[in-house]
C-alpha cells in the first residue's frame, strides 16, 4: 500500500510526534506507515483521512492490482 | 526532491543539530567543572553522560508508573510527547548537576556515588515496573 503520508506532514511542518499524538498512536508506528512497512488498520486510516481533511483514497494507494 | 522532502529535511536536519549542539553544551560542562579539579577529563565526561542517561531512564519509569503502558494497534507504546521533554529535561538535569558539581555545590557527595545511586534506582524502577505491567 502506497500513501502520501510523509508528504502532506511535511506540508503541515507537523514532526512524526506531532502527527502521533493527533492520531493517538506511538511516533513509531507513524514512522511504520510512512516508510510503507506496516498498512494501518481501516479505523486508523479514516482517522488519517479526519485529520488531514481528504478522502482516504486521496491518502492510500493500493498497489497494482493483480490479474 | 519535492519541496515537501526538502521542507521534511530540513526539519530533522534542525532536530539533528539542536540534538548535537545540547550534547554539546554537556560535554562542554563536563570539560570545563571536572569532577575533581586535578582528575581525568574523560572522568566527567563518562559520569555526565551517566548522569544524563540515569535521569532519563527515572523520567520514563515515573512515567509508566503514573499512566501505565498505553499501546497502539502495532503494540508500540503511547509517550505522546514525553520522549522529547524528558530528553530535554535529562539533558539540562545533567548539566546542572556538571555545573553544580563542578563549582562545589555539592561538595561532600561524590558525583560517582550520585551516579551510581541513580543507576541502581533506576534499574530497581524498571524491575518493579517489569513485574507490574508485563
Amino acid at each position: 500500500m502506497k500513501n502520501r503520508l510523509r508528504v502532506l506532514r511535511a506540508e503541515y511542518r507537523w514532526s512524526q510526534a506531532d502527527l502521533a499524538e493527533r492520531l493517538g498512536v506511538s511516533r513509531q508506528t507513524v514512522n511504520a506507515i510512512e516508510t510503507e512497512k506496516y498498512d494501518p488498520s481501516l479505523p486508523l486510516a479514516f482517522k488519517i483521512a479526519r485529520v488531514f481533511g481528504m478522502p482516504i483514497e486521496a491518502l492510500f494507494q493500493a498497489e497494482a492490482a493483480e490479474g | 526532491m519535492e519541496p515537501a522532502e526538502k521542507l521534511l529535511l530540513k526539519k530533522y536536519g534542525i532536530h539533528f543539530l539542536r540534538t548535537m549542539l545540547m550534547l554539546g553544551a554537556v560535554f562542554a560542562l563536563a570539560l570545563l567543572f571536572k569532577p575533581e579539579p586535578k582528575g581525568p577529563v574523560w572522568k566527567g565526561i563518562v559520569l555526565t553522560a551517566i548522569a544524563a542517561i540515569s535521569i532519563y531512564f527515572l523520567w520514563g519509569t515515573w512515567r509508566i508508573i503514573r499512566t501505565g503502558i498505553k499501546t497502539d494497534e502495532m503494540g508500540e507504546a503511547i509517550w505522546m510527547r514525553g520522549g522529547s521533554y524528558a530528553h530535554s529535561a535529562s539533558i539540562l538535569l545533567a548539566s546542572l548537576y556538571g555545573l553544580l558539581e563542578g563549582i562545589g555545590g555539592l561538595p561532600r557527595v561524590s558525583m560517582t556515588v550520585v551516579s551510581i545511586v541513580m543507576i541502581v534506582i533506576g534499574f530497581l524502577s524498571v524491575a518493579v515496573v517489569q513485574r507490574r505491567y508485563t
